[in-house]
């Protein structure tokens, strides 16, 4: 089975490739780019003319829920989300219930993603550093690496004690693991449920100080520091982490940052009358934080940008804005909305973007999954994006169970139109099905 | 479209001019013995999801005093208990033939998301640390009363505004209507950042005493009490308590409000209380009147009930 995609602008970030040219795949494996390929052989060809060709996204982290909180999300409709935003990988954050600390649980998610449910998008292991979440017990990093982990984290279940902290870092750096932080003092930020700041105050809500998070990101930049351990931190909201991010790449840390489509784009001011909507964890934080934040991905500070998808069900989030659940979900959006604000608006380019949401988390996750060299990656992975479609974003039309929607009824210029992943291909409704050609000769022979 | 009190913030003046004046129109009728308006026949729930020390009976008798009929909702009926969602609560009752809703939640915009499932009126009656409509209207009633005006007045509030929706609302409706209003308290008691308060903050209480009007003392909470990591009370006290001496530092005839109830000796010094030109007896009498004004006013009759507007104006 061949496959040509034609006359598309090939993107890639791991040759720094910008030309209008074809990519072509042969039994789910990418197999060369050429400017201008003969067809008379192929079995089907994608005409590309006016879209981006680039490997597929790579998340570094998102939440599938499985098991434990099936009613929010499952393998199979998270993927199918995944792969309508063009993600063709997805790291698979172990907060769930029980949480993915052992052995049999990173089977399960490895299973999942052979299995036809996840669509041929990867399900890259991710495990709690401790037993439980507890912070008692590190978890079993050698069994789990020899099983496929690719890295160690906190995520919703963030470490406080520092000696606990440093031991789980040096062991992620014996094993050579990455691991992904979530950086929150529980104490600083306390029952807050938005930016501590001049809207919580406003509305009288408890506020989550900037401090919280930026207290947590120079002790683990120190630490990665004096451990060696890579450090990624997730989904970074502040100013001053950015600033700290800056400094400890300059003292040499090993450690690199991301930021979510929600940070760089909207503020605090947009949960408005107490729309629970715009609660997330970290919080939208100040026009100040979102002007820092970009710069910081502009500069490099800020290494990828992640979905952050955290889905909740309708009647989870139809309450009081106190009693919601913190985050929003992002797969469908995360490519559209950086398109619309963050492209659109020059502050990234073609390639930049590439390497934001693919190329970096691909390296952050030791992923082989972000480039179009033959042999590169264990199956073809590539993301067409219509750069001009004008579409609105309708939560009730998502792939995804969640409901919590930050971008719901949001206008956006630009879309994922096609993916393939996994010998899968996912066409969106706004792609032209007249571009798809079947070579009825080849199919009759 | 229905109208709901839910928070002054942002209510137009227009609306706030309309509440102050009939609150001051049915005091007057009730003093003069003049009937006032009567809403026979509608029928007023009372949903309190926390606990409420005068303001459920407040509005009760508010009720009462304007015909309708009332009935409670309190936290011990068994939405709470068996974990119904305030949506599902709300809903539920909607058909209990309930025409305005009051409704008080621990959540800060509870009320505001009551109304989205609530065919007729909500009235705020405190949410969270949010707002609390009514107290503002009668702290303003209560300075009106007094000064006759509120507008070109200048109001100090003292104490502790991180938890105080009574100090966000009466900060709201006394600005809007012309006041200066000041905020002085410790450091970790206050907002981070109140760039968008209609406030101005300031760090020393006899600073924020000079010419004020009107000192509103706000009451220094049990908590804060049992729990001291925010700051010392004796050092409360020195640097923030209100008394005699710095009452000097104010306009003469300044007159001193207070949400109630008080801590004797804590927020405020134990004579001051007990002075002519501590109004919170005031305050008490014009919630009332200000909770029946919020309910008929919620109906849309103040309205169409143009004589009865005509005579508010004239007071």
């Amino acid at each position: 089975m061949k496959i040509v995609l034609k006359g598309g602008r090939i993107l890639d970030a791991s040759q720094d490739l910008d030309f209008i040219g074809d990519l072509i795949i042969e039994d789910d494996q990418i197999i060369d780019i050429e400017s201008d390929v003969d067809c008379s052989d192929c079995d089907e060809v994608y005409q590309c003319k006016g879209y981006w060709v680039m490997p597929g996204l790579i998340d570094i982290h998102a939440r599938f829920n499985d098991p434990g909180f099936t009613h929010r999300e499952t393998i199979s409709t998270g993927t199918q989300a995944a792969a309508a935003g063009g993600y063709t990988m997805v790291g698979y954050s172990p907060c769930t219930n029980p949480v993915i600390d052992k052995p049999a649980l990173i089977n399960h998610i490895i299973d999942e993603s052979a299995s036809p449910d996840s669509g041929g998008i990867y399900l890259a292991p991710i495990a709690m550093a401790s037993i439980g979440g507890l912070h008692q017990e590190i978890v079993d990093l050698d069994a789990l690496k020899q099983l496929g982990v690719v890295a160690i984290t906190d995520d919703g279940y963030p470490i406080q004690d520092a000696q606990f902290l440093s031991k789980v870092l040096r062991s992620c750096s014996e094993w050579d693991l990455p691991f992904l932080l979530d950086a929150r003092d529980e104490k600083i930020a306390g029952s807050g449920v938005m930016h501590d700041g001049a809207w919580s105050s406003v509305l009288g809500l408890k506020g989550i100080p900037a401090l919280a998070e930026e207290i947590m990101v120079a002790r683990a930049a120190l630490m990665a520091l004096h451990t060696e351990c890579q450090v990624h931190v997730m989904h970074i909201s502040t100013a001053g982490s950015v600033q700290l991010i800056r400094k400890a790449k300059m003292m040499g840390a090993p450690i690199s940052a991301e930021v979510t489509p929600y940070h760089l784009i909207l503020t605090e001011d947009r949960i408005g009358e107490f729309d629970s909507n715009y609660k997330m964890m970290p919080p939208l934080r100040s026009p100040r934080d979102r002007d820092a934040l970009l710069e910081g991905l502009v500069d490099g500070t800020i290494d990828a940008i992640t979905s952050n998808h955290t889905p909740y069900a309708n009647y989870e989030v139809d309450v009081p804005f106190e009693d919601a659940p913190f985050g929003g979900i992002g797969f469908e959006t995360t490519l559209a909305s950086i398109l619309t604000h963050i492209y659109r608006e020059n502050h990234l380019s073609e390639l930049e973007l590439v390497r934001k949401l693919s190329y970096a988390p691909a390296n952050i996750l030791n992923l082989e999954g972000s480039s179009f060299m033959p042999g590169e990656t264990p199956f073809a992975q590539v993301c067409v994006v219509d750069p001009d479609v004008e579409w609105t974003y309708d939560v009730n039309r998502s792939f995804s169970k969640g409901r919590n929607a930050p971008f719901h009824g949001e206008e956006f210029k630009g879309k994922c139109v096609l993916t393939f992943s996994g010998g899968e291909v996912y066409r969106d409704k706004h792609f032209d099905p007249t571009r798809h050609v079947i070579n009825m000769q080849s199919i009759m022979i | 479209m229905k109208r709901d009190l839910i928070a002054i913030r942002y209510l137009p003046e227009d609306y706030l001019e309309t509440l102050l004046h009939l609150t001051h129109d049915f005091r007057n009728r009730y003093t003069n013995r003049i009937e006032l308006p009567s809403l026979e026949r509608t029928n007023l729930g009372l949903l309190f999801s926390s606990v409420s020390r005068r303001t459920k009976s407040s509005f009760h008798q508010a009720a009462n005093l304007i015909g309708c009929n009332v009935v409670e909702y309190s936290p011990n009926m068994d939405w709470k208990i068996r974990g119904e969602s305030l949506k599902d609560a709300v809903k539920t009752i909607s058909q209990e033939l309930i025409d305005i809703l009051v409704v008080r939640h621990h959540s800060g915009g509870a009320p505001g998301y009551a109304s989205k499932y609530f065919n007729g009126p909500i009235i705020n009656a405190g949410d969270g640390n949010h707002e609390h409509p009514t107290q503002a209207i009668a702290d303003a009633a209560t300075i009106y009363d007094y000064f006759g005006k509120i507008r070109g007045l200048t109001v100090t509030m003292i104490g502790d505004f991180s938890e105080s929706r009574v100090a966000r609302s009466s900060a709201w409706m006394l600005s809007k209507l012309g006041a200066e209003v000041r905020w002085v308290g410790p450091k970790n008691l206050m907002p981070i950042d109140y760039s968008k308060l209609p406030v101005t903050v300031y760090a020393h209480l006899d600073d924020a005493l000079k010419d004020t009007d009107v000192v509103y003392c706000l009451r220094m909470k049990n908590k804060r009490i049992d729990d001291r990591s925010w700051g010392s009370l004796p050092g409360f006290i020195k640097a923030f308590q209100l008394n005699s001496k710095r009452m000097k530092l104010a306009q003469d005839g300044a007159i001193i409000l207070h949400a109630g109830p008080v801590n004797r000796g804590l927020e405020i010094e134990d004579v001051l209380v007990d002075s002519e030109n501590f109004l919170m007896g005031k305050q008490i009498e014009y919630g009332l009147f200000a909770r029946s004004a919020s309910i008929y006013w919620s109906t849309q009759k103040a309205v169409e009930d143009d004589v009865l507007l005509k005579v508010a104006n004239s007071n």
